[in-house]
């Protein structure tokens, strides 16, 4: 039983890893969380279940909803936060959050409140290992997440681009004299970032159905996750993510159900409080 | 000081006026309504003034204060048979108490992280909101609240409701414009400008601070009393994240830390969406957007703007008065 | 008795030692200053003497009491006040507001005292203005009162700084290199106003700056201190013949 919980909570947590990844990039680059992550994960979610009800090929599809996500980061990042005077850090969070808010209304319109089914890209059926159970579609998250993450770390320690990104996110002004875009680089991440979310939730919909609320519920995980794990901090996510995910679930399968999500909140507020700076991060950040 | 007084007066008069003229020129009850959230707003706006405004401590869950002050009222209301003020004092000390327990943590924290930790704690409380069904009775709610008896007089319309509100409304913003320009006040300027600076210069930064979420807390718990009496129903629905982030825009669009911020800000978010209506289910989208125009226009809020602007004449009569 | 004593005072930040039990004094009524060359652990003291660091080891007396371990502001309340390196103003806050918020721990009303005693208010309010105008035209600031303390020049900000400082009513006044950016008049003027601070304010006076003609001119004790530990100890004449602050200074230069 308690093994089967921690597996679910793998499940779970290597998603909420995956989201929380997009939200450190963002920190990092931006020094500030993007409160629009979540309702930009549910955007790519819905349109790529527009595009499946379409008659599209799933595939194609789900190419189509991380896509769409990604431009919408790129719009996000180009339209609204370059406009907000970069001295003014309420304004800028403030910024976010009504892009949250926008988007999250936009959802509510076009989708309505109510659950949706969503299609798995994993057959149904369940794999026996002894006493447990495990889904071949939870074999394809955590194996999706762990390569997904994998690949982001290479990509930032080997390939230029991503070399780039990483010192135009640390070290702007050293990136710029080095002849870098720091701009464009800011774009590319808002773009990868918001790539992340989508796939995220592409996954996690079928588990969940697809919600227009699951964008608050999965966004604030996304948040703990990082935080837990030290922001800026890559396999901090992750490792805050997998925490997370299976605290959730242990919890509310020996606690409660209905507090399920309180238990993200629970677990930031002690983060906040007894180690604010997460468990892989060192130093102090003086970013605000 | 007798001119002072009479300037005084030259200010209080007018007010006084269009706060009378407001019932007898609003056409029916669902005017009146929207003037009425507009009284609430403005002392919700007041809460984050104070706090963000004036303190510096971002805050995403003043919904939570809000709503902790509505149930308070319920519950004291339905189960208990408590009147109007016994509620609203219950409601305060309870708001009081939650201002504390969210200032605790936040004393730790800045900025992002800040923001998130009070959002957060506005989600809790709508998740035991939900789910702590034998207080709460869950998502349907509470009904059959009692409209407020006040010495004798019964406040069961709008109208008379309105000037309850008002009543509130004005203790509240000269409350703020007072606090604003004493030691107090000068205390919480102090921290938003410098925190260490602040402590070096002999403020009890962690007193202030709390001090300050308590008082916040405490204008959403009149604030929220207020509400829930008059609607005579409160449900986890009312007591959003959205909420909060209407609450922040309120003090930002009006202008933060302007001590008339508040009142335009509350009669702008009210007005907007009803005056949008008439693109149904898209208005909230709109909405959104006209706000996130304005904060990117604005970024100081539109009351430095509008001060300008009925400055104008003023600043000539001042230059007559000379000659 | 002195007013401040330090007593073999040690601060580690992890591994590193920044100030190695170091010994100093400070008389009433004196004007003093720590001096030593860049990194040497001048601000570190500081930062202990004001309580924003707490010492590692070592004792810090203050008016006969130890103030180890004490809050801040708790420390500002007993009677030190200081300035910053970088001026650490108000600064959308009047030049008034800045010097007002200086008696905080002088005044007692509370958010309370606004409903139920308005009239206390309103009279330790007119008396906190009354002294701020004062310590304002005392530094000669008097026409600045009304504009935002981010808005005024430079040289004005750094004296506001010691007017919001003087307004709590301090025994012990440190300044941290309050000469910094500006030109030989201001510097001059600026000898003159802590001589005139001290003599009206009855206080001492600590000082870290970099200026040493400043320092050898107005200083009546000098401590020398160079990576972290205490080197020389005296008047002015002294110190500049000792052997031990020419090679420090000196030998500054070499790397």
């Amino acid at each position: 039983m308690l093994f089967q919980q921690i597996l679910n909570g793998l499940t779970n947590g290597s998603l909420y890893a995956l989201m929380a990844v997009g939200v450190t990039m963002v920190y990092k680059s931006l020094g500030m969380l993007n409160f629009a992550h979540g309702d930009i994960m549910m955007i790519g979610t819905f349109i790529t279940l527009a595009f499946v009800q379409m008659g599209i090929p799933y595939y194609i599809a789900v190419v189509l909803g991380i896509l769409s996500a990604a431009v919408l980061g790129f719009l996000l990042e180009r339209i609204i936060l370059r406009k907000v005077k970069f001295s003014s850090f309420v304004n800028l969070l403030i910024a976010t959050v009504g892009v949250s808010y926008v988007l999250r209304n936009t959802g509510m319109v076009i989708w309505g409140t109510s659950p949706q089914l969503f299609p798995s890209a994993f057959p149904e059926n369940l794999i026996r290992l002894g006493s447990f159970t495990i889904t071949p579609q939870s074999i394809g998250i955590i194996v999706i997440s762990l390569a997904i993450i994998t690949g982001l770390h290479l990509f930032f320690t080997r390939v230029k681009v991503g070399k780039c990104m990483q010192l135009a996110s640390s070290d702007p002004e050293g990136a710029a004299m080095m002849g870098v875009n720091v701009s464009y680089m800011r774009f590319l991440t808002f773009g990868i970032s918001a790539s992340l979310a989508a796939i995220a939730g592409i996954m996690i919909a079928p588990l969940t159905y697809a919600r227009v609320d699951m964008s608050a519920s999965i966004g604030m995980k996304a948040f703990a996750a990082a935080i837990l794990g030290g922001i800026g901090n890559l396999w901090g996510a992750l490792l805050g993510g997998v925490i997370l995910g299976v605290v959730e679930a242990v919890g509310s399968a020996y606690i409660s159900t209905a507090y399920r999500d309180a238990f993200s909140f629970i677990i930031l507020f002690v983060v906040l409080f007894v180690k604010p700076t997460g468990l892989l991060n060192k130093k102090i950040e003086n970013k605000l | 000081m007798n001119n002072s007084k009479k300037a005084q007066l030259i200010r209080i008069l007018p007010a006084a006026a269009v706060i009378f003229l407001i019932p007898v020129l609003t056409p029916n009850m669902y005017v009146m309504q929207i003037v009425n959230m507009i009284g609430i707003y403005i002392i919700l706006g007041t809460s984050i003034n104070v706090l963000t405004g004036f303190t510096g401590q971002l805050s995403l869950g003043q919904a939570a204060f809000f709503g902790v002050g509505a149930y308070t009222t319920a519950l004291l209301n339905t189960r208990a048979g408590w009147q109007f003020f016994p509620c609203l004092i219950g409601a305060v000390l309870m708001t009081a108490l939650f201002g504390v327990v969210l200032a605790v943590p936040a004393l730790k924290v800045k900025g992002s992280y800040l923001a998130l930790l009070t959002m957060g704690f506005g989600e809790v409380v709508r998740i035991v909101m939900i789910n702590w069904t034998p207080v709460t009775n869950g998502t349907a709610g509470i009904l059959g609240i009692d409209s407020p008896v006040i010495f004798g007089l019964y406040i069961d319309n709008l109208t008379r409701y309105y000037f309850l509100i008002m009543v509130f409304v004005i203790l509240g913003l000269v409350y703020q414009n007072v606090i604003v320009k004493t030691r107090t006040g000068r205390a919480f300027i102090a921290i938003r400008e410098d925190n260490e600076a602040a402590e070096l210069t002999g403020i009890d930064v962690t007193s202030y601070k709390i001090k300050a979420f308590v008082l916040s807390a405490i204008y959403c718990g009149v604030a929220g009393c207020l509400y829930a009496m008059m609607i005579k129903y409160v449900s986890p629905d009312t007591f959003t994240n959205n909420i909060s982030s209407v609450i922040l825009w309120t003090a930002i669009v009006g202008g933060f830390g302007t001590v008339m911020g508040p009142i335009l800000g509350g009669v702008v978010m009210q007005v907007l969406p009803e005056a949008l209506r008439f693109l149904g289910d898209w208005r909230l989208v709109v909405y959104g957007g006209i706000l996130l125009i304005v904060i990117l226009r604005f970024p100081g809020g539109l009351y430095p703007y509008v001060e300008k602007l009925l400055h104008l004449p003023k600043a000539k009569k001042a230059g007559a008065g000379k000659e | 008795m002195a007013i401040l004593e330090l007593k073999d005072v040690t601060k580690k930040f992890g591994g590193l030692t920044a100030v190695n039990g170091v010994c100093m004094k400070v008389e009433p009524n004196q004007i003093c200053a720590l001096i030593g060359p860049n990194g040497a652990g001048k601000t570190t003291v500081f930062n202990m003497i004001t309580g924003a660091y707490q010492v590692t080891s070592g004792d810090v007396i203050f008016d006969g009491k130890s103030i180890c371990g004490v809050k801040p502001h708790k420390i500002v309340e007993r009677g030190i006040a200081r300035t910053f390196q970088n001026i650490r103003l108000f600064k959308s806050a009047t030049v008034l507001e800045n010097v007002m918020t200086g008696f905080h721990c002088k005044t007692k009303t509370g958010m309370l005292n606004v409903i139920f005693n308005p009239g206390k208010c309103r009279r330790e309010e007119a008396e906190s203005r009354q002294k701020a105008l004062e310590i304002l035209r005392f530094l000669n600031l008097e026409e600045l009162k009304d504009l935002p303390a981010g808005s005024i020049p430079y040289g004005h900000q750094r004296l506001l700084e010691i007017g919001r400082a003087l307004a709590s009513g301090p025994k012990l006044l440190l300044l941290d290199e309050p000469a910094a950016g500006m030109n030989s008049q201001e510097k001059n003027e600026l000898v003159e106003t802590i001589r005139k601070i001290r003599d009206r304010y009855n206080l001492a006076v600590l000082l870290v700056e970099h200026d040493m003609e400043l320092v050898m001119g107005i200083s009546e004790n000098i401590t020398v201190i160079n990576f972290g530990s205490r080197i020389a100890d005296g008047t002015a004449e002294e110190i500049q013949h000792n052997n031990d602050v020419i090679e420090a200074y000196l030998g500054r230069s070499d790397d």
